[in-house]
Order: C-alpha cells, then sequence, then structure tokens
C-alpha cells in the first residue's frame, strides 16, 4: 500500500495549480478559481450578497458535483482533504470512529447559510479553500501576519488531524459538511419519490431539526447583529467597493487576495481591530501610497463579495473615507511654500480659501468631493492628514 | 524788473536758498547740491503725445529707436534671466539683460523669497546635490561673502537660506565680469515680430520706448510678457500672491504658539516671513494694487500682535519685499510639458536639460526637466525660462522654485547662444551639442 492516500495524483496537481496560480497566475485568476472551487464559498456569498458573478460558471457544475457524488469535492478536489488524508496515513493504527463526536460542521454550516440568508454567513472563514489560500498565496510584503496565521491554522488542522486523523474532515470542516447535508437532502428525495412516506427514519428527523434549528438560529443571530445600533458604521477603512462593516467581518474569508491584487500595497491584514471580529481583515494604511484611480483590483479579486467587484468608474465612486487635514501643523497656516495635498489630490477635493480677517490661507477638504482615497496623505510634508473612515467622519 | 530766463531764475533760485541756509561757503561755480543744468543730454525716445479721437485715446504711429542690437537678449534679471545671461555670455556670444527694477535677483532678492529649495535629493544618511552648474556657483559665491548665506553645503540636511543684499551684489558682479551688456529700470512691453519669429523687444523707460533688436530672445519675466506678446500660446493661471517680510530683533530659540516668525537667515536677529495670500490674477493691476495695499496692512497687524508678545516687544519690521509674492501667472505651452505623473514614474527625457532636487509632491525623487519644455510651439527664436516655463498645473509649483529658476535659465542662455553661433533656430538646435555644452558649464543632467 502506498503512502500516499488514493486520487492523490489529481489532487497533487489540483494544490500545484492553485500554489502555482496564487504565485504566478494574474491575481484575477484566483477570483474565479478559488470561489468556484468551494461550493460552500459560493453557495453563502451568493445568498448573502444577493449577486452572483461569472464564477458560477465553475460553480454550479462543481455543486452539481458534489450532489451527484457525495463527498465528490473533499476526495478529488480538497487540498486541505489531501493533506490531512496524508496525516491519517502516518497514523493507520488510529480509531477513526467519531460517531460520538457533535457534527460541528454541520452546525457550522448550517448557522452560516442560515446567516447568509440574514446577509450575515457567520463562519466563512472556516472554509478551507479560504484557510488554504492564505496560507499558500503569493508572497507579499504586508501580507505576512495573514499568511502566518493562515499557516498557523493550516498547521493546527494538520497537528490535530495526526492526532484524530480525519476528524476534520469527518466531523468540523463545513465545506464537507455541507455536502453531507446535500447529500442527505438528495437521498431524502430519493427516498420520498421512490418509497412511501413512513419509511423516512430517524436520520431524516435529524436532518430536519439540524436544519431548522442551524439555519433559523443562524438567521436570528444574523438578522440581530445586522440590525444591531451602530453596527453597519465603518469603524475601520476598508477597501472601496467593501460592504457596510456589520457584514465585512464575516463576509471577508481572510484569503488575503485584495491585499496581494493591491498595486500600491495599502491593503494589508489588521492588527489591530477595533473589535476582535474584524482581526486580520483587509484595513487600509496610506503611509505610503494611496488608492489608485487607475485600479479597481482588490473588488475584482475578491472571492466573496465582501469587497464588491465593480467597474472602475463605480469603485472611484466608492467613498473609502473622508481626508482630514489638523488643525495645527499644516505648512500653509504658517505661511510656509506648499500646496502638496491640493496639488496631488485627484479629485481636487482639497480646495484653498484665504481668510481675509487672518490674511492667510488654508487648505479644505470638500466632503463631498472627496472619496478618501489617501492620495494626500503621503505627500503631506509635516504629516498632519488623515483618512477617517467614513463612520466616523 | 530784468526778464530771468529759465537758466538764470534757476540760478538766482540756487543763491537765495544757500543764503538762507547759512552756509558760508562761497561756490565758484554756481551748482549745488551735486544737481547740474544740463541740455541735450538724454534723447526722448517718448515721441509725439498720444491724441484724441472721436474721445478714443491714439498713439501715433512712430519709428522706435532702437537702443541696442544684440544677439542673445534676456528679458528679466529674476533668477532664471540672470543664469541665462550668464550662460549665453559664457558661450561666447553678445548678451543684453534687461531688467524692470535696479537690482537683480527678482523674486530670490526684491521678493524676499530667500530660500533655495530644491538643490538637494535625500540620500543614504546625507542628502545629494543636483543642482550644480552655474546656479550652484552663484550660492558658492554668495556663501563665500560674510553673512552670506546659511545652510549651503554639499551634502547638509536643510536647504541653503541667502542674504537678498549679498544675492543682488555677486549677481551683478558676476554680470559685470563675464561682460553681459546690463540694462536695468527698463520694462520690456512688447515683442517685434517678423512673421512667427521673435527679433527683438520693446521697452518703456524714463526715456520713453525703445526697441533692442536681438538675434534670439530670452522670456524669463516669469509671467511670460514676451512670448505672450508674440503669440505664442500660453496657460493663465491663478495663485497665491503674497508679500514678504522681515523681521529684525527677534529673540532666539522656539517661537510661540501661534506666532509665525518665519525662517532664519544669515543675519543674527533677522527672520524672513513668507506669506500666502490671497488666490489672484497676477496680470490684473487692480489685484496687484490691492494685494501690495492688503499685504502690507497684514504684515502691520501681525507685527502688532509679534509686539504683543511678552520677550518679543523689541522685534520689529525690518522690510517688506518691494516685489509682490507672484507664484504663478502664465505657463508656455512647449513642445513638452513637464508633468507630474512623467516625474514621478521617472521618465527619461532624451532632451533632459536639467535635473533638479525633490520637492513636497515629488516623493523624494530627482526631477528632469525636458528642453521641450523652454520651446513655444510655434514662435521662433524665442525661448522661455524661469517660472514660465511648460509645466502643468502641479509642476509649476516646482518650475517657479529658485533653483529649478536656475536650471531653466541655464539651459535657455546655452541654447540660445548655441542657435546663434550655430545660425538656426532655438528649436532646431542639436540637442546633444547643447547637452555637451551644459555639462562643459558644469550642469548636471543625471
Amino acid at each position: 500500500m502506498s503512502f500516499f492516500p488514493p486520487r492523490s495524483g489529481f489532487r497533487l496537481a489540483m494544490l500545484v495549480f492553485l500554489a502555482t496560480g496564487a504565485l504566478f497566475l494574474p491575481p484575477v485568476v484566483l477570483r474565479y478559481v478559488l470561489p468556484g472551487l468551494s461550493p460552500f464559498l459560493f453557495v453563502c456569498t451568493v445568498v448573502a450578497t444577493r449577486n452572483i458573478g461569472l464564477s458560477a460558471l465553475l460553480s454550479l457544475p462543481m455543486l452539481a458535483f458534489v450532489v451527484w457524488r457525495r463527498r465528490g469535492f473533499c476526495h478529488h478536489i480538497c487540498p486541505v482533504g489531501w493533506l490531512v488524508e496524508l496525516c491519517a496515513k502516518a497514523r493507520t493504527t488510529a480509531n477513526c470512529d467519531y460517531g460520538r463526536v457533535p457534527l460541528i460542521g454541520q452546525w457550522a454550516a448550517l448557522l452560516t447559510m442560515g446567516g447568509a440568508v440574514a446577509t450575515l454567513p457567520l463562519f466563512l472563514l472556516l472554509d478551507p479553500l479560504a484557510l488554504f489560500t492564505g496560507a499558500v498565496g503569493g508572497a507579499h510584503v504586508p501580507l505576512w501576519v495573514l499568511r502566518l496565521a493562515c499557516a498557523g491554522g493550516l498547521a493546527v488542522l494538520l497537528v490535530l488531524s495526526v492526532a484524530f486523523p480525519l476528524l476534520w474532515c469527518k466531523r468540523l470542516c463545513p465545506l464537507g459538511a455541507m455536502q453531507d447535508l446535500l447529500a442527505e437532502l438528495n437521498g431524502l428525495f430519493a427516498r420520498r419519490l421512490s418509497e412511501s412516506p413512513c419509511e423516512s427514519g430517524e436520520g431524516d428527523l435529524g436532518l430536519a431539526r439540524r436544519a431548522f434549528l442551524g439555519l433559523g438560529g443562524g438567521m436570528a443571530v444574523s438578522a440581530l447583529a445586522v440590525r444591531a445600533p451602530g453596527a453597519a458604521a465603518a469603524t475601520c477603512l476598508r477597501p472601496p467597493g467593501a460592504i457596510d462593516d456589520a457584514r465585512f467581518a464575516t463576509l471577508c474569508v481572510r484569503c488575503g487576495n485584495c491585499v496581494r491584487s493591491c498595486p500600491s500595497e495599502i491593503i494589508r491584514p489588521d492588527v489591530q481591530p477595533p473589535g476582535l471580529a474584524g482581526l486580520l481583515a483587509p484595513t487600509l494604511s496610506f503611509e505610503a501610497n494611496y488608492c489608485l484611480e487607475t485600479c479597481n483590483a482588490c473588488g475584482q479579486n475578491c472571492p466573496t463579495g465582501a469587497i464588491a467587484g465593480l467597474t472602475l468608474a463605480a469603485k472611484n465612486a466608492c467613498r473609502i473615507g473622508l481626508a482630514r487635514i489638523a488643525e495645527t501643523g499644516c505648512l500653509l497656516a504658517v505661511e510656509k511654500e506648499c500646496s502638496a495635498c491640493a496639488a496631488i489630490c485627484p479629485r481636487g477635493a482639497i480646495i484653498e480659501e484665504f481668510s481675509a480677517e487672518t490674511y492667510t490661507a488654508m487648505v479644505r477638504v470638500d466632503a463631498e468631493t472627496c472619496n478618501g482615497c489617501g492620495a494626500c496623505v503621503a505627500v503631506c510634508p509635516p504629516r498632519v492628514i488623515s483618512v477617517v473612515p467614513a463612520g466616523q467622519a | 524788473m530784468k526778464h530771468l530766463n529759465r537758466r538764470d531764475f534757476i540760478r538766482a533760485l540756487g543763491f537765495t536758498s544757500l543764503a538762507a541756509g547759512g552756509m558760508g561757503r562761497v561756490l565758484a561755480d554756481p551748482i549745488h547740491e551735486g544737481s547740474q543744468v544740463v541740455e541735450g543730454i538724454t534723447a526722448s525716445a517718448r515721441g509725439a503725445a498720444a491724441f484724441l479721437e472721436d474721445g478714443k485715446v491714439i498713439q501715433p504711429r512712430r519709428e522706435v529707436p532702437v537702443f541696442r542690437d544684440t544677439d542673445v537678449l534676456v528679458v528679466g534679471g529674476g533668477t532664471a534671466g540672470v543664469v541665462a545671461a550668464l550662460a549665453a555670455r559664457r558661450a561666447g556670444v553678445n548678451t543684453t539683460l534687461v531688467e524692470r527694477y535696479g537690482c537683480f535677483g527678482g523674486l530670490w532678492t526684491a521678493g524676499l523669497v530667500l530660500i533655495v529649495l530644491c538643490t538637494h535629493v535625500p540620500g543614504e544618511g546625507k542628502r545629494t546635490k543636483m543642482v550644480q552648474g552655474i546656479g550652484d556657483e552663484i550660492l558658492a559665491r554668495i556663501h563665500s561673502q560674510k553673512h552670506g548665506a546659511i545652510n549651503y553645503s554639499a551634502d547638509g540636511p536643510h536647504d541653503a537660506t541667502t542674504d537678498p543684499e549679498v544675492t543682488k551684489y555677486v549677481l551683478a558682479r558676476m554680470l559685470r565680469e563675464e561682460g553681459v551688456d546690463i540694462v536695468l529700470h527698463s520694462w520690456v512691453t512688447n515683442a517685434i515680430l517678423d512673421g512667427d519669429a521673435v527679433r527683438g523687444v520693446l521697452f518703456e523707460s524714463k526715456a520713453g520706448c525703445m526697441a533692442i533688436r536681438a538675434k534670439v530672445v530670452i522670456d524669463a519675466t516669469g509671467d511670460g510678457d514676451v512670448f505672450d506678446a508674440a503669440g505664442a500660446e500660453s496657460i493663465p493661471h491663478v495663485h497665491r500672491i503674497g508679500l514678504v517680510h522681515r523681521l529684525g530683533n527677534v529673540p532666539e530659540g522656539n517661537s510661540p504658539e501661534g506666532l509665525n516668525l518665519g525662517g532664519a537667515t544669515p543675519i543674527p536677529g533677522v527672520r524672513w516671513v513668507n506669506m500666502q495670500g490671497p488666490q489672484g490674477d497676477c496680470l490684473d493691476v487692480p489685484t496687484l494694487t490691492n494685494c501690495e495695499l492688503d499685504g502690507r496692512e497684514a504684515i502691520w497687524n501681525k507685527l502688532k500682535q509679534i509686539q504683543e508678545t511678552p520677550g518679543y516687544e523689541n522685534v520689529f519690521l525690518l522690510d517688506v519685499a518691494s516685489q509682490l509674492g507672484v507664484r504663478a501667472s502664465r505657463t508656455l505651452v512647449g513642445t513638452q510639458e513637464l508633468r507630474l505623473e512623467e516625474t514621478l514614474e521617472q521618465k527619461a527625457y532624451a532632451d533632459v536639460i536639467g535635473v533638479g532636487g525633490t520637492y513636497s509632491f515629488l516623493k523624494n525623487l530627482p526631477c528632469a526637466i525636458p528642453y521641450g519644455s523652454l520651446v513655444p510651439v510655434r514662435v521662433d527664436n524665442l525661448l522661455a525660462s524661469g517660472r514660465c516655463v511648460a509645466a502643468d498645473n502641479t509642476m509649476l509649483n516646482y518650475t517657479r522654485l529658485i533653483a529649478p529658476c536656475m536650471l531653466t535659465g541655464q539651459a535657455a542662455g546655452a541654447a540660445a547662444a548655441l542657435a546663434v553661433q550655430e545660425n538656426c533656430t532655438p528649436r532646431n538646435v542639436d540637442v546633444a551639442k547643447l547637452q555637451g555644452l551644459l555639462k562643459a558649464q558644469g550642469a548636471y543632467l543625471g
């Protein structure tokens, strides 16, 4: 018997494709490959964002495939599943009967899908593909924290898989669990069509109960969370086109695609979020560069719609935040020769104003025109300009 | 009563005033207080007076006397004009420099903008000097004078600040040493055109309007007065118009919060205070008048505030700039335009004529300036230099500064001289030869 689990060749190829794709292919490829590959991500994000993208061309056949072949994704495609099986091979003697372990993965999947109905897919980031992409995705300086976290998560998962072979796949993974649910549903329908109703067993009742509680609970929690006062107000700077903050932290799967795709390198994983929910979600730093008016890559590369895939014009119309010029420190206010911010502003949103009373010139941000692109931040010699999130402006 | 003619009358007046003054000295010659009655030392070039025709003021048609014939004529004795004149003269052609006021340096001296920005780029630990050639030679000579300059160095962290009087003196000395034909107190008002070719200029003076004929004219007026008169296309701008002043007797140390005591100068206790001022059309006479009057009043108001601050009671107003701080008016539409995005991506110009240091919006990058930004699209025998060269609305905030003016000045002067020597128009000057000449004159081209 080979050391490698069955169907290794195909999944190894898949893994190599994903890794090389992340490294060498244009980032936009990932946008379609990653959500297309994970039916869990696809279903939840389509439901949560009420928006279906081109990736459906890949996702819908995949969905049909996993309905037709139970756990077809896990056995044939999932690179994490392959790694988990590889770990299991190291422990051939271990007991793999987890009959008494609760179906955590199914609960997570149901809660997430229920939440998605109320636009808040609760545990979306447990998707193994997101974890995998975050860990192995292309090298990028601001991304190291995220990569470390994802690699750490992956490592924990693998250690777990050595200690309890296949526990992740069988009981924890929401992507796997969703396939079980689909298969059960499929079987249920098949029986309903062919047999008399009285033959529906205990398992079906369990499924119904889980589905009712999971979906209902997810919906209720999400609906409450989304409607919580102040939840939607942006407290962090998010990439342009980002969904409101109440949804962002859950819809974002921390795959790092936006960070990787940003040519200005202004998107970085938030290591100091205002709330724990936003940990490692993308936030913006204008210290060295700004959101280019010629770029809409982050949204185009977001697999979940946490950042909407907007056209360039629509992206430029998005408000990231609002530039704020500190009351003291502006060079112009002390009659020094500077108009760097006004000169650099791509939208002409920084306006010079002259006070006849004090006979001084000042710069003012026009809140109507400014979209918070941050061009003025790095160019300000005394660094007195910051961009504040729209919720704080 | 004996009829006194004009001369007798003045003589009598002189004696009377002497007697009234109680001076015991008896003068052999009736010439007093340095004044002398003479006849015909100045041929008036004013021409016949204007007249009214149907209520309109009409200037009579006339032949304008030619004051000079020269190879290269530089209009404007500011930073760019002086460097242009020196570069042209050193290249070996007859050079005339016309200035409307009585001193050289323009806004650098009469405008009291004393800091020389954009000479360096930051490097590893130390800064690297970009502006070399004639501009740097001028700075070095200013620095060699006592209280001439502070912070002047090859790699120091700060931009040099110069003393305006030392600068005026050094600039005049250098022009005279090179044998530049200097014409002061003459305000160039129009161009002499021959089709699309400029053949010289008209200027107004105490002696009236006269002409200077030249093979090549360099517009260093700052406002592009010559290229505009010659019909070259330009872009109008409004910008802040300030009025700079200097304070004396300023105590050492950090100034209190809210008190703007400006920047240090080479003279201890003297500081120069910049002013932003209101945005306005710098070619509009009422605007300029109001800026002058309002600016002066603002300076006195601010001085009062300073003098009311404990410890600063003895600060006094040393002087207010005699030249209004005009930042931008016209920029030339050149065969090339200096653009922010091209500078930020460090575009390499085949016709680079100078590389300047960095400035606030240039992200610590140097700035190469192409020859095309000095060359008008259509008009011949004319080059722009200084504040009015072709630059976009952001980059004009770079080209208007003193160090970039030195670069465009030297390039315009050298190119004009080459055009004269090669008997071609400035637009057809061999760029390789021009770059060779500039390098021979010490310029750094990257």
